[in-house]
Protein backbone atom coordinates (compact mmCIF):
# COMPACT_ATOMS: atom_id res chain seq x y z
CA UNK A 1 0.00 0.00 0.00
CA UNK A 2 1.55 3.81 -0.56
CA UNK A 3 1.26 6.34 2.23
CA UNK A 4 -1.58 7.90 2.57
CA UNK A 5 -3.97 5.39 1.44
CA UNK A 6 -6.77 4.40 3.35
CA UNK A 7 -6.43 0.56 4.53
CA UNK A 8 -9.70 -0.37 3.28
CA UNK A 9 -10.68 0.71 -0.32
CA UNK A 10 -14.79 -0.30 0.42
CA UNK A 11 -15.95 0.33 4.21
CA UNK A 12 -19.24 -1.25 4.83
CA UNK A 13 -21.04 -0.54 7.92
CA UNK A 14 -24.14 -2.41 8.72
CA UNK A 15 -25.78 -1.71 5.45
CA UNK A 16 -29.26 -2.93 4.91
CA UNK A 17 -31.75 -3.00 2.68
CA UNK A 18 -35.36 -3.75 2.37
CA UNK A 19 -37.77 -4.22 -0.18
CA UNK A 20 -40.81 -3.44 1.09
CA UNK A 21 -41.28 -6.57 3.76
CA UNK A 22 -38.22 -8.30 2.06
CA UNK A 23 -35.43 -7.97 3.81
CA UNK A 24 -32.22 -8.22 1.01
CA UNK A 25 -29.49 -7.01 3.28
CA UNK A 26 -29.27 -7.45 6.66
CA UNK A 27 -26.94 -5.37 8.88
CA UNK A 28 -23.75 -6.16 6.40
CA UNK A 29 -20.22 -5.32 7.83
CA UNK A 30 -17.79 -5.53 5.50
CA UNK A 31 -13.92 -4.24 4.47
CA UNK A 32 -12.54 -4.49 1.34
CA UNK A 33 -8.41 -3.99 1.80
CA UNK A 34 -6.96 -1.92 -0.11
CA UNK A 35 -4.89 -3.78 -3.42
CA UNK A 36 -6.69 -6.74 -3.06
CA UNK A 37 -9.03 -8.69 -5.75
CA UNK A 38 -12.20 -9.49 -3.76
CA UNK A 39 -14.86 -11.87 -4.18
CA UNK A 40 -18.56 -11.88 -3.17
CA UNK A 41 -20.48 -14.47 -3.54
CA UNK A 42 -23.66 -16.07 -2.65
CA UNK A 43 -26.74 -17.64 -4.23
CA UNK A 44 -29.59 -15.86 -6.48
CA UNK A 45 -31.23 -13.68 -4.17
CA UNK A 46 -28.12 -13.34 -1.21
CA UNK A 47 -28.13 -9.79 -1.63
CA UNK A 48 -24.80 -9.69 -3.42
CA UNK A 49 -26.34 -7.55 -6.25
CA UNK A 50 -28.56 -5.25 -3.90
CA UNK A 51 -25.03 -4.53 -2.04
CA UNK A 52 -23.14 -3.86 -5.08
CA UNK A 53 -25.68 -1.26 -6.07
CA UNK A 54 -25.41 0.45 -2.89
CA UNK A 55 -21.53 1.15 -3.26
CA UNK A 56 -22.09 2.42 -6.33
CA UNK A 57 -25.27 5.19 -5.52
CA UNK A 58 -27.60 3.05 -7.44
CA UNK A 59 -30.02 1.83 -4.60
CA UNK A 60 -30.26 3.73 -1.21
CA UNK A 61 -29.45 1.88 2.08
CA UNK A 62 -32.82 1.27 4.53
CA UNK A 63 -29.75 1.87 7.16
CA UNK A 64 -26.09 2.08 7.32
CA UNK A 65 -23.33 3.43 5.30
CA UNK A 66 -20.77 3.08 2.64
CA UNK A 67 -17.73 4.38 2.02
CA UNK A 68 -15.53 3.45 -0.84
CA UNK A 69 -11.82 5.07 -0.99
CA UNK A 70 -12.69 6.88 1.85
CA UNK A 71 -15.51 8.91 -0.01
CA UNK A 72 -19.28 8.62 0.68
CA UNK A 73 -20.21 8.05 -3.24
CA UNK A 74 -23.78 9.63 -2.69
CA UNK A 75 -22.59 13.02 -1.95
CA UNK A 76 -19.05 12.75 -3.68
CA UNK A 77 -18.29 14.96 -6.94
CA UNK A 78 -17.31 14.16 -10.20
CA UNK A 79 -13.61 13.38 -9.39
CA UNK A 80 -14.63 10.97 -6.66
CA UNK A 81 -16.69 9.07 -8.85
CA UNK A 82 -14.43 9.00 -11.45
CA UNK A 83 -11.95 6.85 -9.18
CA UNK A 84 -14.35 4.19 -9.47
CA UNK A 85 -15.44 2.10 -12.57
CA UNK A 86 -18.37 -0.34 -12.43
CA UNK A 87 -19.69 -2.84 -14.68
CA UNK A 88 -23.14 -4.71 -13.73
CA UNK A 89 -24.66 -7.66 -16.19
CA UNK A 90 -27.67 -5.58 -16.22
CA UNK A 91 -25.68 -2.73 -17.86
CA UNK A 92 -26.57 -1.71 -21.78
CA UNK A 93 -24.85 0.69 -24.04
CA UNK A 94 -27.89 2.37 -26.10
CA UNK A 95 -28.51 0.49 -28.93
CA UNK A 96 -27.66 3.52 -31.38
CA UNK A 97 -24.23 3.43 -30.40
CA UNK A 98 -21.40 1.64 -32.13
CA UNK A 99 -18.35 0.58 -30.23
CA UNK A 100 -16.23 2.97 -31.36
CA UNK A 101 -18.52 5.92 -30.29
CA UNK A 102 -19.13 4.06 -26.71
CA UNK A 103 -15.34 3.91 -26.40
CA UNK A 104 -14.79 8.07 -27.22
CA UNK A 105 -17.33 8.76 -25.00
CA UNK A 106 -15.25 7.03 -22.16
CA UNK A 107 -12.28 8.14 -23.05
CA UNK A 108 -13.26 11.48 -22.61
CA UNK A 109 -14.74 11.57 -19.59
CA UNK A 110 -12.19 9.96 -18.36
CA UNK A 111 -8.90 11.53 -17.61
CA UNK A 112 -6.35 8.45 -17.00
CA UNK A 113 -8.14 6.77 -19.71
CA UNK A 114 -5.31 3.99 -20.46
CA UNK A 115 -5.11 3.93 -24.67
CA UNK A 116 -2.70 1.13 -25.01
CA UNK A 117 -4.61 -1.49 -22.97
CA UNK A 118 -7.89 -0.44 -24.71
CA UNK A 119 -5.63 -1.28 -28.11
CA UNK A 120 -4.93 -4.28 -26.46
CA UNK A 121 -7.63 -5.45 -25.68
CA UNK A 122 -9.59 -4.13 -29.13
CA UNK A 123 -7.04 -6.68 -30.51
CA UNK A 124 -7.44 -9.51 -27.92
CA UNK A 125 -11.30 -9.02 -27.67
CA UNK A 126 -11.43 -9.43 -31.77
CA UNK A 127 -13.65 -6.38 -31.42
CA UNK A 128 -15.35 -4.70 -34.49
CA UNK A 129 -15.48 -0.72 -34.14
CA UNK A 130 -17.97 -0.32 -35.94
CA UNK A 131 -21.73 -1.73 -35.93
CA UNK A 132 -24.55 -0.38 -33.26
CA UNK A 133 -24.67 -2.21 -29.88
CA UNK A 134 -28.53 -3.22 -30.78
CA UNK A 135 -26.98 -5.56 -33.73
CA UNK A 136 -24.29 -6.90 -31.89
CA UNK A 137 -24.19 -10.27 -30.24
CA UNK A 138 -24.44 -10.46 -26.27
CA UNK A 139 -20.94 -11.43 -25.95
CA UNK A 140 -19.74 -8.66 -28.18
CA UNK A 141 -21.42 -5.71 -26.27
CA UNK A 142 -20.10 -7.18 -22.98
CA UNK A 143 -16.39 -7.35 -24.62
CA UNK A 144 -17.50 -3.18 -24.78
CA UNK A 145 -18.92 -2.59 -21.82
CA UNK A 146 -15.64 -4.86 -19.84
CA UNK A 147 -13.00 -2.74 -21.86
CA UNK A 148 -14.08 0.81 -21.33
CA UNK A 149 -14.38 -0.67 -17.43
CA UNK A 150 -11.21 -1.75 -17.37
CA UNK A 151 -9.42 1.36 -19.39
CA UNK A 152 -10.95 4.16 -17.31
CA UNK A 153 -7.89 4.21 -15.15
CA UNK A 154 -10.01 3.64 -11.94
CA UNK A 155 -8.59 2.81 -8.54
CA UNK A 156 -11.44 0.95 -7.75
CA UNK A 157 -13.15 -1.78 -9.71
CA UNK A 158 -16.48 -3.25 -9.08
CA UNK A 159 -18.04 -6.08 -11.25
CA UNK A 160 -21.35 -7.77 -10.89
CA UNK A 161 -21.52 -10.72 -13.23
CA UNK A 162 -18.70 -9.55 -15.88
CA UNK A 163 -18.16 -12.54 -18.03
CA UNK A 164 -21.79 -13.21 -18.67
CA UNK A 165 -22.09 -14.15 -22.73
CA UNK A 166 -18.20 -14.25 -22.60
CA UNK A 167 -16.51 -16.90 -24.51
CA UNK A 168 -13.99 -19.24 -23.05
CA UNK A 169 -10.95 -17.05 -24.49
CA UNK A 170 -12.09 -13.80 -23.88
CA UNK A 171 -12.62 -14.65 -20.19
CA UNK A 172 -9.21 -16.03 -20.26
CA UNK A 173 -7.88 -12.34 -21.69
CA UNK A 174 -10.52 -10.76 -18.92
CA UNK A 175 -9.02 -12.14 -15.93
CA UNK A 176 -5.63 -11.77 -16.96
CA UNK A 177 -6.53 -8.39 -17.11
CA UNK A 178 -7.84 -8.63 -13.34
CA UNK A 179 -4.67 -9.52 -12.61
CA UNK A 180 -2.98 -7.18 -14.26
CA UNK A 181 -4.71 -4.25 -12.63
CA UNK A 182 -4.45 -5.77 -9.20
CA UNK A 183 -0.72 -6.12 -9.41
CA UNK A 184 -0.45 -2.30 -9.47
CA UNK A 185 -0.88 -2.51 -6.08
CA UNK A 186 -3.12 0.62 -4.85
CA UNK A 187 -5.92 -0.67 -7.23
CA UNK A 188 -9.00 -3.01 -5.89
CA UNK A 189 -11.22 -5.09 -7.28
CA UNK A 190 -14.95 -6.40 -5.99
CA UNK A 191 -16.05 -9.34 -8.05
CA UNK A 192 -19.73 -10.78 -7.75
CA UNK A 193 -20.26 -14.37 -10.32
CA UNK A 194 -21.42 -17.45 -10.24
CA UNK A 195 -18.54 -18.79 -11.87
CA UNK A 196 -16.64 -19.76 -9.07
CA UNK A 197 -13.52 -21.61 -10.87
CA UNK A 198 -12.95 -17.67 -12.47
CA UNK A 199 -13.46 -16.00 -8.75
CA UNK A 200 -10.99 -18.82 -7.14
CA UNK A 201 -8.01 -18.28 -10.37
CA UNK A 202 -7.93 -14.52 -9.55
CA UNK A 203 -9.47 -13.82 -6.24
CA UNK A 204 -7.38 -13.33 -3.12
CA UNK A 205 -10.02 -12.83 -0.18
CA UNK A 206 -13.83 -13.71 -0.71
CA UNK A 207 -17.13 -12.80 1.57
CA UNK A 208 -20.18 -15.28 1.35
CA UNK A 209 -23.97 -14.34 1.57
CA UNK A 210 -27.00 -15.86 2.14
CA UNK A 211 -29.94 -14.36 2.73
CA UNK A 212 -28.47 -10.72 3.10
CA UNK A 213 -26.62 -11.99 6.26
CA UNK A 214 -22.82 -12.39 6.05
CA UNK A 215 -21.69 -16.32 6.40
CA UNK A 216 -18.15 -16.40 6.13
CA UNK A 217 -15.57 -13.82 4.74
CA UNK A 218 -11.59 -14.42 5.21
CA UNK A 219 -8.01 -14.66 2.61
CA UNK A 220 -9.71 -17.61 0.47
CA UNK A 221 -6.29 -19.38 1.03
CA UNK A 222 -6.97 -19.56 4.86
CA UNK A 223 -10.48 -20.57 4.03
CA UNK A 224 -9.39 -23.58 2.08
CA UNK A 225 -7.16 -24.81 4.79
CA UNK A 226 -9.73 -23.75 7.44
CA UNK A 227 -12.09 -26.19 5.84
CA UNK A 228 -11.48 -30.09 5.03
CA UNK A 229 -14.00 -32.78 4.65
CA UNK A 230 -12.84 -35.40 6.75
CA UNK A 231 -12.97 -39.60 6.21
CA UNK A 232 -12.99 -41.61 9.21
CA UNK A 233 -12.66 -45.34 8.83
CA UNK A 234 -14.66 -46.19 12.11
CA UNK A 235 -17.85 -44.39 14.11
CA UNK A 236 -17.55 -41.20 15.42
CA UNK A 237 -19.59 -39.09 17.23
CA UNK A 238 -21.10 -35.65 16.57
CA UNK A 239 -20.11 -34.61 20.15
CA UNK A 240 -16.96 -36.04 19.79
CA UNK A 241 -16.14 -33.97 16.31
CA UNK A 242 -17.95 -30.81 17.66
CA UNK A 243 -15.51 -30.71 20.54
CA UNK A 244 -12.18 -29.86 18.31
CA UNK A 245 -14.29 -28.13 15.13
CA UNK A 246 -17.20 -26.64 13.80
CA UNK A 247 -18.90 -28.96 11.87
CA UNK A 248 -21.14 -27.98 7.87
CA UNK A 249 -22.27 -31.39 7.33
CA UNK A 250 -21.68 -34.80 9.02
CA UNK A 251 -22.95 -38.67 8.00
CA UNK A 252 -22.62 -41.29 10.63
CA UNK A 253 -25.24 -43.36 8.69
CA UNK A 254 -22.53 -45.58 7.80
CA UNK A 255 -21.58 -48.83 10.48
CA UNK A 256 -17.86 -48.18 9.39
CA UNK A 257 -16.90 -44.69 7.89
CA UNK A 258 -18.22 -41.00 9.38
CA UNK A 259 -17.78 -38.47 6.68
CA UNK A 260 -18.07 -34.66 7.76
CA UNK A 261 -16.79 -31.26 6.54
CA UNK A 262 -15.51 -29.49 9.37
CA UNK A 263 -14.16 -26.09 9.26
CA UNK A 264 -11.45 -24.57 11.88
CA UNK A 265 -9.76 -27.63 10.75
CA UNK A 266 -5.63 -27.68 11.78
CA UNK A 267 -3.55 -30.74 12.21
CA UNK A 268 -3.25 -30.43 15.79
CA UNK A 269 -6.72 -30.45 16.30
CA UNK A 270 -7.30 -33.69 13.97
CA UNK A 271 -4.13 -35.26 16.09
CA UNK A 272 -5.98 -34.70 18.94
CA UNK A 273 -9.25 -36.20 17.71
CA UNK A 274 -7.66 -39.26 16.07
CA UNK A 275 -5.33 -40.04 19.95
CA UNK A 276 -8.62 -40.61 21.24
CA UNK A 277 -10.32 -42.60 18.74
CA UNK A 278 -9.49 -46.69 17.95
CA UNK A 279 -7.19 -46.87 14.93
CA UNK A 280 -8.90 -49.23 12.63
CA UNK A 281 -7.80 -47.81 9.14
CA UNK A 282 -5.98 -44.66 7.27
CA UNK A 283 -8.12 -41.46 8.16
CA UNK A 284 -8.51 -39.54 5.21
CA UNK A 285 -8.05 -34.93 4.74
CA UNK A 286 -10.01 -33.72 1.74
CA UNK A 287 -8.98 -30.17 0.92
CA UNK A 288 -11.59 -28.56 -0.66
CA UNK A 289 -11.46 -25.89 -3.72
CA UNK A 290 -13.75 -22.48 -3.54
CA UNK A 291 -16.79 -24.29 -5.43
CA UNK A 292 -16.72 -27.00 -2.80
CA UNK A 293 -16.29 -24.68 0.32
CA UNK A 294 -19.00 -22.63 -1.23
CA UNK A 295 -21.71 -25.30 -1.14
CA UNK A 296 -20.43 -26.61 1.81
CA UNK A 297 -21.03 -23.38 3.60
CA UNK A 298 -24.28 -22.76 2.12
CA UNK A 299 -26.12 -25.85 2.53
CA UNK A 300 -24.25 -26.03 6.40
CA UNK A 301 -26.34 -26.98 9.53
CA UNK A 302 -26.97 -24.36 11.86
CA UNK A 303 -28.80 -22.60 9.36
CA UNK B 1 -21.74 21.34 -18.00
CA UNK B 2 -20.51 18.19 -19.47
CA UNK B 3 -20.30 18.34 -23.51
CA UNK B 4 -20.19 14.51 -23.87
CA UNK B 5 -22.73 13.96 -22.30
CA UNK B 6 -24.66 17.20 -24.34
CA UNK B 7 -23.64 15.10 -27.46
CA UNK B 8 -24.88 11.56 -26.09
CA UNK B 9 -28.38 13.43 -24.83
CA UNK B 10 -28.88 15.42 -27.58
CA UNK B 11 -28.09 12.42 -30.40
CA UNK B 12 -30.61 10.58 -28.28
CA UNK B 13 -33.74 13.50 -28.68
CA UNK B 14 -32.35 13.93 -32.32
CA UNK B 15 -35.30 11.96 -33.83
CA UNK B 16 -38.15 13.18 -31.84
CA UNK B 17 -37.01 16.63 -31.59
CA UNK B 18 -36.97 16.53 -35.16
CA UNK B 19 -40.23 15.29 -35.59
CA UNK B 20 -41.91 17.95 -33.72
CA UNK B 21 -40.11 20.53 -35.65
CA UNK B 22 -41.88 19.03 -38.54
CA UNK B 23 -45.23 18.46 -36.79
CA UNK B 24 -44.48 22.27 -35.52
CA UNK B 25 -43.48 23.69 -39.13
CA UNK B 26 -46.64 21.77 -40.55
CA UNK B 27 -48.85 23.68 -38.17
CA UNK B 28 -47.42 27.00 -38.48
CA UNK B 29 -47.55 26.85 -42.15
CA UNK B 30 -50.48 25.03 -42.82
CA UNK B 31 -53.31 26.37 -40.77
CA UNK B 32 -55.49 29.33 -42.20
CA UNK B 33 -54.75 32.97 -41.33
CA UNK B 34 -55.34 35.02 -39.38
CA UNK B 35 -54.08 33.54 -36.19
CA UNK B 36 -55.17 35.06 -33.47
CA UNK B 37 -54.70 34.57 -29.53
CA UNK B 38 -58.29 33.58 -28.75
CA UNK B 39 -58.78 31.34 -32.20
CA UNK B 40 -57.57 27.99 -32.32
CA UNK B 41 -55.38 28.39 -29.38
CA UNK B 42 -55.92 24.88 -28.08
CA UNK B 43 -53.90 23.82 -31.22
CA UNK B 44 -51.21 25.43 -30.22
CA UNK B 45 -51.44 24.55 -26.39
CA UNK B 46 -51.36 20.82 -27.57
CA UNK B 47 -48.37 21.32 -30.43
CA UNK B 48 -46.79 22.61 -27.05
CA UNK B 49 -47.98 20.19 -24.76
CA UNK B 50 -46.40 17.42 -27.12
CA UNK B 51 -43.73 18.85 -27.92
CA UNK B 52 -42.61 19.25 -24.68
CA UNK B 53 -43.86 16.22 -22.48
CA UNK B 54 -41.81 14.36 -25.78
CA UNK B 55 -38.48 16.17 -25.12
CA UNK B 56 -38.69 15.93 -21.20
CA UNK B 57 -39.29 12.18 -21.77
CA UNK B 58 -36.71 11.36 -24.22
CA UNK B 59 -34.36 13.24 -21.79
CA UNK B 60 -34.97 12.17 -18.12
CA UNK B 61 -36.50 8.57 -19.24
CA UNK B 62 -33.88 5.98 -19.45
CA UNK B 63 -34.16 2.41 -19.65
CA UNK B 64 -32.99 0.04 -17.07
CA UNK B 65 -30.17 -1.16 -18.72
CA UNK B 66 -29.06 2.31 -19.92
CA UNK B 67 -29.24 3.90 -16.58
CA UNK B 68 -27.32 2.59 -15.05
CA UNK B 69 -24.68 2.63 -17.68
CA UNK B 70 -24.95 6.58 -17.85
CA UNK B 71 -25.08 6.98 -14.45
CA UNK B 72 -21.87 4.94 -14.00
CA UNK B 73 -19.92 7.37 -16.03
CA UNK B 74 -18.52 9.37 -13.03
CA UNK B 75 -21.38 12.15 -13.26
CA UNK B 76 -22.75 13.34 -10.08
CA UNK B 77 -27.11 13.73 -9.94
CA UNK B 78 -27.06 17.03 -10.01
CA UNK B 79 -25.04 17.51 -13.03
CA UNK B 80 -27.12 14.86 -14.72
CA UNK B 81 -30.52 16.82 -14.19
CA UNK B 82 -29.16 20.07 -15.29
CA UNK B 83 -27.06 18.90 -18.04
CA UNK B 84 -30.05 17.29 -19.55
CA UNK B 85 -33.12 19.99 -18.47
CA UNK B 86 -30.71 22.75 -20.33
CA UNK B 87 -30.32 20.51 -23.45
CA UNK B 88 -33.76 19.81 -22.94
CA UNK B 89 -35.11 23.62 -22.41
CA UNK B 90 -32.91 24.41 -25.01
CA UNK B 91 -34.88 22.60 -27.93
CA UNK B 92 -37.84 23.63 -26.76
CA UNK B 93 -36.33 26.92 -27.43
CA UNK B 94 -35.02 26.16 -30.54
CA UNK B 95 -38.43 25.11 -31.51
CA UNK B 96 -40.19 27.93 -30.34
CA UNK B 97 -37.68 30.24 -32.09
CA UNK B 98 -38.21 28.24 -35.27
CA UNK B 99 -42.07 28.82 -34.65
CA UNK B 100 -41.75 32.50 -34.27
CA UNK B 101 -39.42 32.78 -37.50
CA UNK B 102 -42.00 30.78 -39.42
CA UNK B 103 -44.48 33.39 -38.22
CA UNK B 104 -43.22 36.85 -37.60
CA UNK B 105 -39.79 36.26 -40.29
CA UNK B 106 -42.30 35.99 -43.24
CA UNK B 107 -41.74 32.12 -44.42
CA UNK B 108 -45.59 31.50 -43.43
CA UNK B 109 -46.21 34.77 -45.05
CA UNK B 110 -44.23 34.07 -48.21
CA UNK B 111 -45.14 30.31 -48.79
CA UNK B 112 -49.40 31.10 -48.39
CA UNK B 113 -49.12 33.72 -51.16
CA UNK B 114 -46.80 31.91 -53.45
CA UNK B 115 -49.09 28.53 -52.85
CA UNK B 116 -52.12 31.11 -53.34
CA UNK B 117 -54.36 29.93 -49.99
CA UNK B 118 -57.57 31.55 -49.78
CA UNK B 119 -56.09 33.59 -47.07
CA UNK B 120 -52.98 34.87 -49.30
CA UNK B 121 -54.64 38.59 -49.75
CA UNK B 122 -53.91 38.85 -46.00
CA UNK B 123 -50.11 38.62 -46.09
CA UNK B 124 -48.24 40.18 -45.39
CA UNK B 125 -49.87 42.39 -43.61
CA UNK B 126 -50.79 40.32 -40.57
CA UNK B 127 -47.91 38.44 -40.51
CA UNK B 128 -45.95 40.07 -37.34
CA UNK B 129 -49.49 39.91 -36.03
CA UNK B 130 -49.84 36.23 -35.96
CA UNK B 131 -46.74 35.86 -33.59
CA UNK B 132 -49.47 36.53 -30.88
CA UNK B 133 -49.54 32.94 -30.56
CA UNK B 134 -46.04 32.04 -29.90
CA UNK B 135 -45.67 33.08 -25.95
CA UNK B 136 -48.75 30.28 -25.78
CA UNK B 137 -47.19 27.36 -27.04
CA UNK B 138 -43.61 28.15 -25.56
CA UNK B 139 -45.43 28.45 -22.37
CA UNK B 140 -47.26 24.99 -22.62
CA UNK B 141 -44.22 23.39 -24.58
CA UNK B 142 -41.92 24.84 -21.23
CA UNK B 143 -44.89 24.26 -18.99
CA UNK B 144 -45.31 20.24 -20.00
CA UNK B 145 -41.67 19.74 -20.12
CA UNK B 146 -41.45 21.03 -16.87
CA UNK B 147 -44.44 18.63 -15.27
CA UNK B 148 -43.41 15.75 -17.34
CA UNK B 149 -39.80 15.84 -15.95
CA UNK B 150 -41.29 15.38 -12.74
CA UNK B 151 -43.33 12.62 -13.20
CA UNK B 152 -40.42 10.76 -14.86
CA UNK B 153 -38.90 11.30 -11.94
CA UNK B 154 -41.75 9.85 -9.69
CA UNK B 155 -42.32 7.18 -11.56
CA UNK B 156 -38.39 5.99 -10.60
CA UNK B 157 -38.71 6.90 -7.03
CA UNK B 158 -42.25 5.35 -6.32
CA UNK B 159 -41.79 2.26 -6.25
CA UNK B 160 -44.10 -0.33 -5.06
CA UNK B 161 -42.08 -1.13 -1.16
CA UNK B 162 -38.60 1.37 -2.20
CA UNK B 163 -39.16 4.73 -0.22
CA UNK B 164 -36.71 6.20 -2.09
CA UNK B 165 -35.79 9.73 -0.54
CA UNK B 166 -39.62 9.44 -0.91
CA UNK B 167 -41.15 11.79 1.91
CA UNK B 168 -39.13 14.77 1.02
CA UNK B 169 -39.89 14.15 -2.69
CA UNK B 170 -43.40 13.40 -2.12
CA UNK B 171 -43.20 16.86 -0.17
CA UNK B 172 -41.89 18.44 -2.24
CA UNK B 173 -44.54 17.49 -5.00
CA UNK B 174 -47.45 17.60 -2.44
CA UNK B 175 -46.21 21.61 -1.69
CA UNK B 176 -45.15 22.19 -5.38
CA UNK B 177 -49.33 21.42 -7.14
CA UNK B 178 -51.37 23.65 -4.29
CA UNK B 179 -48.60 26.42 -4.94
CA UNK B 180 -48.38 26.48 -8.53
CA UNK B 181 -52.32 26.36 -8.70
CA UNK B 182 -52.80 29.53 -5.98
CA UNK B 183 -50.23 31.00 -8.11
CA UNK B 184 -51.74 31.02 -11.02
CA UNK B 185 -54.92 31.38 -9.65
CA UNK B 186 -53.66 34.85 -8.55
CA UNK B 187 -51.69 35.80 -11.85
CA UNK B 188 -54.93 34.67 -13.95
CA UNK B 189 -57.13 36.52 -11.42
CA UNK B 190 -55.10 39.61 -12.34
CA UNK B 191 -54.66 39.29 -15.97
CA UNK B 192 -58.42 38.82 -16.59
CA UNK B 193 -58.15 42.39 -14.76
CA UNK B 194 -57.36 43.13 -18.50
CA UNK B 195 -58.19 42.07 -21.83
CA UNK B 196 -55.91 39.27 -22.25
CA UNK B 197 -56.82 35.81 -23.81
CA UNK B 198 -57.03 32.46 -22.87
CA UNK B 199 -53.15 32.00 -24.22
CA UNK B 200 -51.46 34.70 -21.89
CA UNK B 201 -53.67 32.97 -19.17
CA UNK B 202 -51.66 29.65 -19.69
CA UNK B 203 -48.62 31.64 -19.74
CA UNK B 204 -48.98 32.53 -16.73
CA UNK B 205 -49.88 29.61 -15.25
CA UNK B 206 -46.97 27.72 -17.01
CA UNK B 207 -44.76 30.70 -16.04
CA UNK B 208 -45.16 30.55 -12.11
CA UNK B 209 -45.57 26.40 -12.18
CA UNK B 210 -42.34 25.56 -14.33
CA UNK B 211 -39.65 26.73 -11.89
CA UNK B 212 -41.37 25.16 -8.52
CA UNK B 213 -42.25 21.84 -10.68
CA UNK B 214 -38.72 21.95 -11.83
CA UNK B 215 -37.07 22.36 -8.16
CA UNK B 216 -39.01 19.30 -7.03
CA UNK B 217 -38.34 17.29 -10.59
CA UNK B 218 -34.49 18.34 -9.53
CA UNK B 219 -34.99 17.18 -5.71
CA UNK B 220 -36.55 13.71 -6.60
CA UNK B 221 -33.91 12.99 -9.33
CA UNK B 222 -31.26 13.06 -6.59
CA UNK B 223 -33.07 10.38 -4.73
CA UNK B 224 -33.73 8.28 -8.09
CA UNK B 225 -32.71 4.86 -7.70
CA UNK B 226 -31.61 3.10 -10.79
CA UNK B 227 -33.34 0.30 -11.94
CA UNK B 228 -31.52 -2.00 -13.13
Amino acid sequence: MFPGMSPSAIEIDRLTKRYGRKLAVDALTLEVPTGSIFGLLGNNGAGKTSTIRMLVGHLYPTSGAVRLLGTDLHSAGESDRRRIAYLSDRMRIPGWMDPRAAIAMNQSLSPRWDAPLAERLMDRFRLRRAGRFSRLSLGERRKVLLLVTLCQGAELLILDEPTLGLDVESRHVFLECLLEFACQGDRTVLLSSHLLSDVERVVDRVAMLRDGRLVTQGVLEDLKEGIRKLHFPAPVSRDELSVHFKILSYDGTQPRQTVATVSDFTDDKLQRLVGGLPQTGELRTQRFNLEDIFVALMNSVGD
Amino acid sequence: MNFVLWRYDARRAVSIWTSCLAVVSALALLIDGPLTDNDLTWIWQFAGLGAGTLIAWRMFADTGGTQAYVFSRGFSRSQLFWNRWILGMSLVAVLVFWMWLILAGGLRSGWRQWAGFGDAGLYPLIAPYEAIIVPTFAATAWGSFAVTTLLVVLRGIQRPGRVVGGRGTLGWWMLDVPLCVAASVAVVGLLTETTLGPGWMITAWAAVSAPLTTLAAWHGYRHLEVSA
